[in-house]
């Protein structure tokens, strides 16, 4: 039994037709309820999985129902490359269906990567701000900042993932360990006396706010509020106890030994080497109206590294692109003083178009030649 | 006969229980060998160092007033409002001109801690309008909730009673970051601090705030919450 033989099972042609049926009631059963979970919850839970779960009544478990996009995706990719290699015979005659199926490979190999390694972040500047860091709109990170050192802040950051309750965290440094007392994937900030009872499950922030635990949201206009209770711990001592919340976000100050510390529950942060700095946005309407003709930024991109100091106007369909980053303009805040812009890091962002380009390679080849061979028959006649 | 992965999912790990019984084939092998991977959580403690705030090179543009790294708070000044220089104790004051010579005292103040609580603070607005004192809770009722740069606080309007001698209005917000207590306070006429009403408001939601510097050497890696809210998305027309 040779190779060829091994793969036409799984070269069936059967098997792309199930998995293409399967990826369009994904993406049919996706797309409704992307309307009640919003579409980062929707790609995860449909797309960026290999099954659909649904919860066991009764049990803490949830079992699988159906394939998820990597799953079919994944299948139909094995079964692409199975077909060529089981049916392979090279031919100029097929020269442009060969070149249209490396592009579809490409084409889902690219989605694959992009879903496994794109990260995306916003940075949201007032105009006359610089940052060094984008923050994430959807992860949250517990930071204990060592603010010892003279010129660098050492920061320890603790994914908001690892924030069960009741979890002991061991941390970089010798001794130190982080205890979840409590956490909340989502809070509302109320004041104290809003409490329906005193013994209703809060979180205290301090005289004017405590956190009470909410539902998490879907919904795209909003963000969860995280809370945790967590208690560090040097060498068997409980260093304190503190209630942060990412609706709150003032960092607390703190001594471990005689180094000052600050700990905050904030947006995951995503540093780089270079600064940018919003000079000036624009809301621009359409004269006499209020509806939106343009948004830009202008802004001030500064890397010592690389001596670049320049400035760049991101505008719709117009990102800034620099260093494997790309800034989109994304929204809008303060009474037009405040840019949102996304930063999109996609190692594999050109794939997609060098896939496309195969594709057209290979439709124009396969076409041409037809129409080449029908007018010379046609000539012959 | 084929190998059949039993997966179940708990939290947000899954666990995969593959047959023991069935012939095992490439692709259910695959799965099961790929099922654990998307259990897994991929983020981890990070520790990484980052340069301090000063660090950043700030250009200032033509007209931007440079602000110093200590100062804590930050704002973007309604049109129409005349910015003071700031006393001893305000961090920032304004004058809003009215119409018939009608001029309010905007100030903005901070103290260490809780300046004695919200009790007293609040009451001492009443008392300058001559209004009773009230209880915690009675105030904290008769106040409204805010939030500037996502940190609660309360919204206050206390006007004097009819008859008052010197007709006066104090619209004021008051917040408690862990290290400092807020006050911004308007003061004036009545009727134009009932029309200002809005431009308070907007006012105080612009705050921004920042940790008092610890130390000398300025405020670090925490020092900037601005914090991602709920800013308006440029595809809403």
């Amino acid at each position: 039994m040779n190779v060829k033989t091994c793969l036409r099972p799984l070269a069936s042609l059967k098997l792309t037709i199930v998995c293409l049926t399967c990826a369009m009631v994904l993406v049919f059963v996706g797309t409704l309820d992307q309307v009640h979970i919003g579409i980062f919850e929707a790609q995860n839970r449909y797309f960026k999985s290999l099954f659909l779960y649904a919860p066991v009544p009764g049990t803490p478990f949830s079992l699988p129902w159906f394939p998820g996009g990597y799953l079919v995706g994944s299948v139909l990719l094995a079964n692409l490359i199975a077909a060529h290699v089981a049916r392979f015979k090279f031919a100029w005659k097929k020269a442009g269906i060969l070149i249209l199926h490396a592009g579809l490979i490409l084409l889902l190999v690219g989605q694959l990567c992009t879903s496994l390694f794109q990260v995306e972040s916003q940075l949201r500047l007032d105009e006359g701000q610089a940052k060094t860091y984008s923050e994430s709109p959807y992860f949250d990170e517990l930071a204990i900042v060592d603010k010892g050192l003279p010129d660098r802040d050492r920061v320890i950051s603790v994914p908001d993932s690892m924030l069960r309750p009741g979890r002991e965290i061991p941390l970089p440094g010798e001794g130190l360990k982080l205890v979840v007392n409590d956490f909340y994937p989502n809070s509302a900030l109320v004041s104290p006396t809003r409490l329906p009872s005193p013994s209703y499950p809060h979180l205290t922030l301090g005289p004017m706010a405590v956190a009470v635990p909410l539902p998490k949201t879907y919904k795209q206009d909003e963000r969860n509020v995280a809370t945790t209770a967590v208690t560090l711990v040097d060498h068997g001592r409980p260093v304190g106890s503190w209630s942060l919340s990412t609706g709150f976000p003032q960092p607390v100050s703190l001594k471990i030994g005689q180094e000052p510390f600050q700990m905050t529950l904030q947006p995951q942060r995503y540093y780089r080497p270079f600064s940018i700095e919003l000079l000036k946005f624009r809301h621009d309407r359409y004269a006499g109206t209020d509806i939106a003709r343009n948004f830009s930024s202008q802004i001030r991109l500064v890397d010592n590294g690389r001596r670049e100091n320049r400035e760049s106007v991101i505008y719709m369909n117009h990102p800034l692109r620099y260093a494997g980053l790309s800034f989109y303009q994304a929204g809008f805040d303060n009474n037009d003083h405040t840019t949102v812009l996304q930063v999109v890091q996609n190692p594999s962002w050109l794939v997609p178009y060098i896939s496309c380009g195969l594709l057209v390679a290979g439709l124009l080849l396969q076409f041409g030649m037809h129409l080449f061979n029908f007018s010379r028959k046609q000539v012959a006649r | 006969m084929r190998l059949l992965p039993f997966i179940l999912r708990r939290g947000g790990r899954l666990w995969c229980l593959a047959s023991t019984v069935a012939r095992a084939s490439a692709p259910a092998l695959t799965i099961a060998a790929l099922a654990p991977m998307t259990g897994c959580d991929r983020r981890s403690v990070q520790v990484y160092e980052v340069p301090k705030e000063p660090g950043l090179n700030r250009t200032l543009m033509a007209g931007m007033v440079p602000v110093p790294a200590s100062v804590p708070i930050t704002w973007t000044k309604p049109a129409g409002w005349e910015e003071q220089a700031p006393g001893e104790m305000r961090q920032g004051s304004f004058l809003a001109h009215g119409p018939d010579n009608a001029t309010a005292d905007v100030s903005v103040t901070a103290f260490p801690g809780a300046a004695g609580g919200l009790e007293s603070n609040l009451n001492r607005w009443r008392g300058q309008v001559g209004l009773p004192p009230l209880s915690g809770d009675e105030l904290q009722q008769a106040a409204r909730p805010i939030t500037a740069d996502r940190v609660p606080g309360l919204l206050v309007d206390y006007a004097a009673p009819d008859g008052s001698k010197e007709p006066s209005r104090i619209l004021g917000a008051v917040f408690q970051t862990p290290e400092q207590a807020w006050f911004v306070k308007m003061t004036g006429p009545r009727a134009w601090l009932e029309a200002q009403q809005e431009t308070f408001t907007a006012f105080v939601q612009s705050l921004r705030f920042r940790p008092a510097a610890p130390e000398p050497e300025g405020d670090g890696t925490n020092a900037d919450v601005n914090l991602a809210g709920r800013p308006k998305s440029t595809n809403e027309r």
